[in-house]
């Protein structure tokens, strides 16, 4: 009759040891039923003019309190995880690691999809990465990196050359070329002492 | 380039401040301009051949730190209107601080967030309500930041502090909350640290 069922979902979220926990369908669908019910409850008494003494009065505040409640947790649920989509594009790139791709719905996927499509249209209209340079810049211009896996050829020097990278080869590159692809699992960076 | 100075204090003030600071067109559109202007100088020295490699690699990697510091206040400019994207959304004080690409960028978010929990959940609900009321989030005032005086300033009254004497003086620096300072840091007569 409260609303533990929506703490729950909540708890998931903060008990989780992943990244994002499995998007919790049916739990959320019994919170949504739920809701209506009481919604339904309270529609009846106010329609049937059930709320002239201080009883009535009290239970449609209740009814109405815990209806608010379970629409804020609801959507705490779901802007919390919308914001790790979010923080992912940032971390990651705009391919979803595969692990964290089954845990989320399809409605997920497409909104950070679409997330990446905003982002990218801002970025092109400033003709800048916002994406790179996470870190204040060291003053190599350039970095040895290890291939970790085949990645075929990839443009480098502002477009003028193209190298190959294939495993376990040892290059010496533009940091603005091999950073994202450090980030997104491809190149490694080797720091010699 | 004067642009390098002006370009770390706006970058500094919005990496250090709670709020949204007006946006510096002026300042980001002549030093996009600077640096395509000394990258077109690099490509034709580097076809002309020249002058030292070792010395277009110095000009590079200048370049590349000026980019760093321009991508970086832009980003974190971006990531607190994604933030505040509701209070912007109503309030068209703060969007005159943000430039016109950043508000177009606002705009399809914040519908891409309302359209996300639509399908998720809010219309499979039985009353429809505006949730955004309940729930934006206010810059913190509160905070504690550190901060220099750039120009002397007479009769300064903070709420909850008293001060040794009521001017503050060029070059004195303070650790204090950041509403006390807030105007002076907006009129340019403090920088945040």
């Amino acid at each position: 009759m409260n609303t533990e069922i929506a703490v729950e979902l909540l708890k998931e979220l903060q008990r989780t040891t992943e990244q994002l926990p499995k998007y919790d369908q049916s739990l959320v669908q019994k919170v949504i039923e739920e809701t209506n019910r009481k919604q339904e409850q309270l529609h009846e008494m106010v329609k049937q003019k059930k709320y002239e003494d201080t009883i009535s009065k009290t239970k449609l505040h209740i009814l109405n309190y815990m209806i608010e409640r379970n629409e804020q947790i609801l959507t705490s649920y779901h802007l919390e995880r919308g914001k790790k989509l979010i923080e992912m594009r940032w971390d990651f790139g705009s391919v979803i690691p595969n692990q964290i791709r089954e845990n989320i719905t399809q409605n997920e996927e497409s909104f950070h999809h679409e997330y990446c499509q905003i982002l990218e249209d801002y970025m092109n209209s400033l003709d800048l990465d916002l994406t790179q340079d996470h870190q204040p810049p060291s003053n190599d211009l350039y970095i040895e990196v290890r291939v970790l896996k085949d990645y075929g050829q990839i443009f480098i020097d502002g477009g003028q050359s193209i190298v190959e990278l294939k495993k376990n080869s040892r290059l010496f590159l533009r940091r603005v070329d091999a950073e994202n692809l450090i980030r997104e699992g491809v190149l490694e960076h080797i720091i010699s002492n | 380039m004067n642009l390098i100075p002006d370009l770390e204090k706006a970058w500094i003030n919005e990496k250090n401040s709670p709020e949204i600071f007006p946006f510096n067109e002026t300042l980001v559109n002549e030093t996009q301009n600077q640096l395509n202007k000394q990258e077109s100088f690099i490509f034709q020295q580097q076809s002309q051949n020249q002058t030292p490699t070792f010395i277009l690699n110095l000009y590079e990697t200048e370049i590349e730190r000026i980019k760093f510091l321009l991508r970086s206040y832009l980003r974190i400019r971006l990531r607190k209107i994604e933030k505040f994207s509701s209070n912007i959304i109503n309030d068209s004080q703060i969007q005159s601080l943000l430039s016109e690409k950043e508000f177009q960028f606002v705009q399809k978010f914040h519908n891409l967030i309302i359209n996300h929990l639509d399908e998720s959940f809010l219309s499979k609900l039985k009353r429809k309500k505006n949730f955004f009321q309940n729930k934006i989030d206010q810059p913190d005032f509160e905070e504690f930041v550190a901060c220099q005086v750039l120009e002397d300033i007479e009769n300064v009254q903070f709420e909850d502090q008293d001060l040794e004497d009521d001017d503050l003086k060029e070059g004195k620096l303070f650790i204090i909350k950041y509403k006390n300072i807030r105007s002076f840091v907006l009129e340019d007569k403090m920088k945040l640290l």
